[in-house]
């Protein structure tokens, strides 16, 4: 066993200074993730009355485990990079909400109303969307009522729990084949499923589950629906030329078909394009005054870590000059 | 600490896989309530309370 | 060598300045000690060292089986946080990873005599009448 790791992270520590719905914020930014952390900073320096409503600290950052591309360093854990700049932002003393969802986002006049999943309705002159992306489910029957019981998303959190258990992964691209060499790591066997033909992850990435001993591969099949009484059992595919069925006994489905936009709470507010994604400018701006979009919830044309960091700090200053101009500020 | 009824254990899965097998945890977080009932996942505060009274109402 | 990084300890420090209440860490291991108690053990003994109000009691799961049995401890490592009574929290296996701060922020309600929890959940957990024993599994990534 390796020397355990004590790693402090102070975002997950109770956060006495919560957002007041009786408050008019010039600032409310809605995520945790790098785009919102980004923009937190940005805003603060800037001296405005800020608020950030979040379900989470870190979002996509969270399931990754070493980060390499992020510029100054060769290689950093997820995690610390989450800290850091949680940290960064606790140290302006801001109004901080989390493990809180946001239903809906309207605009009255010139002030933007955010409703919390608590209830509370909060009030901002400008609002930053920095919600990203959540994993796209399969939609099958079995799927939600196995979440948790078998159904996963996230291979870095769950992949130690399938030792020795038969996995089937849905997916053909970078993040499904990631998800089996994981799995593989751990010594579970790997069924990998994917809905088109061939495979689209990069070559290096194939031949590392097709080497392997316990793994198997149906291109062009659709998964039709995951059966298990308390924990997945059996998941059923069709191969879609034929129609023929087959049963694939398992005890684990990591689905991993892409993802989507959280982009619900201002989809009567917002233009979104075909994916659900916010529609920016960029400086970060909407069809609409006063809201601005940031990272991989918007447009932007690539989603990475560093760049949600730049877009977050564009839309804080966005907003700032928007605030200026309207003299709110 | 809210209800002296109540206590509550953080059980490392990876060193009691015995207990893993047991409840037949195949997610994280998955909370066991009173040997018998199990909540998978992270839920907001209240509605982890709800489930938690649900579950042994049930 | 510390388990606690040095840039960690002077923040905890000042974070645990907010504790009010004496707290007691009870942790009960074995002589023979495995690998996932002495770990335990180290990091706990730092834990109590950042705070005068936080003070670590070791036990012995077998020489002190009676005292095991009385507070529900069924394996180890298992790290108990007591305030002014047993408020049934446990730590079963190695706090590392996330759950190192769930330790401390537990050590911190404890410390504060009050579990920050919202009124509305206080009021779905006041109905519980009879005992709940809740195990919440995780994997310490």
């Amino acid at each position: 066993m390796d020397m355990p790791d004590f790693e402090l992270d102070t975002s997950l520590l109770g956060n006495a200074n919560v957002p007041d719905p009786t408050v008019y914020y010039d600032i409310v930014i809605v995520g945790g993730g790098p785009a919102a952390m980004s923009a937190a900073v940005y805003a603060a320096r800037k001296m405005l009355n800020c608020a950030v409503i979040t379900r989470d600290f870190g979002g996509q950052v969270l399931e990754t485990s070493e980060i390499e591309n992020w510029l100054g360093f060769q290689s950093i854990n997820a995690r610390d990079l989450v800290a850091s700049f949680v940290e960064h932002v606790n140290d302006f003393d801001m109004a901080m909400a989390s493990n809180m969802g946001v239903a809906a986002i309207t605009k009255e006049d010139d002030i933007f109303r955010i409703e919390a999943e608590d209830g509370n309705v909060y009030s901002a002159r400008a609002v930053i969307l920095a919600t990203g992306k959540r994993h796209r489910p399969l939609d099958i029957p079995g799927e939600k009522e196995l979440v948790g019981r078998g159904v996963a998303y996230c291979a870095t959190c769950d992949a130690p729990l399938f030792r020795d258990k038969e996995v089937v992964v849905v997916g053909g691209g970078n993040s499904a084949f990631t998800t089996a060499v994981d799995l593989l790591k751990v010594g579970a066997g790997v069924i990998m499923v994917n809905f088109i033909e061939g495979w689209q992850a990069d070559e290096a990435l194939q031949e590392r589950v097709r080497r392997a001993e316990n793994a198997q591969l149906f291109d062009y099949h659709q998964v039709v629906r995951i059966e298990g009484k308390t924990s997945v059992e059996v998941v059923v595919i069709q191969e879609r030329e034929t129609g023929h069925e087959k049963l694939l006994k398992a005890e684990g489905v990591f689905v991993e078909i892409g993802l989507l936009p959280n982009s619900a709470s201002v989809k009567n507010l917002v233009a979104l394009n075909d994916l659900g994604e916010v529609i920016i400018d960029c400086s970060c701006r909407t069809d609409v005054e006063g809201f601005f979009g940031a990272g991989d919830v918007t447009t932007v044309s690539h989603k990475q870590i560093i760049i949600s960091a730049g877009e977050g700090a564009k839309a804080a200053l966005s907003a700032y000059d928007y605030l200026m101009k309207q003299a709110f500020v | 600490m809210a209800n002296d009824n109540i206590s509550a254990d953080m059980v490392s899965g990876s060193e009691f896989p015995f207990l893993v097998v047991k409840y037949n945890v195949s997610g994280v977080p998955h909370t066991v309530v009173n040997e018998e009932h199990g909540i998978a996942g992270a839920l907001p505060e209240k509605d982890f309370a709800e489930e938690i009274v649900k579950a042994i109402g049930a | 060598m510390a388990l606690i990084k040095e840039k960690d300890r002077e923040k905890l420090i000042g974070i645990m300045k907010i504790i009010e209440e004496d707290v007691k860490i009870v942790m009960f291991t074995q002589e023979n000690e495995c690998q996932q108690c002495q770990a335990t053990r180290g990091l706990l003994e730092e834990v109590a060292a950042l705070s005068e109000k936080v003070s670590l009691e070791m036990r012995d799961f077998e020489a002190d089986a009676e005292m095991a049995k009385n507070l529900g401890v069924d394996k180890i490592p298992a790290t108990l946080i007591l305030g002014e009574k047993d408020y049934g929290i446990r730590f079963y296996g190695v706090p590392a990873g996330y759950e190192f701060n769930v330790l401390i922020q537990d050590i911190l309600d404890v410390g504060k005599r009050s579990p920050g929890l919202d009124e509305k959940t206080k009021e779905v957990l006041a109905t519980i009448q009879k005992p709940v024993h809740l195990q919440v599994f995780i994997s310490p990534t």
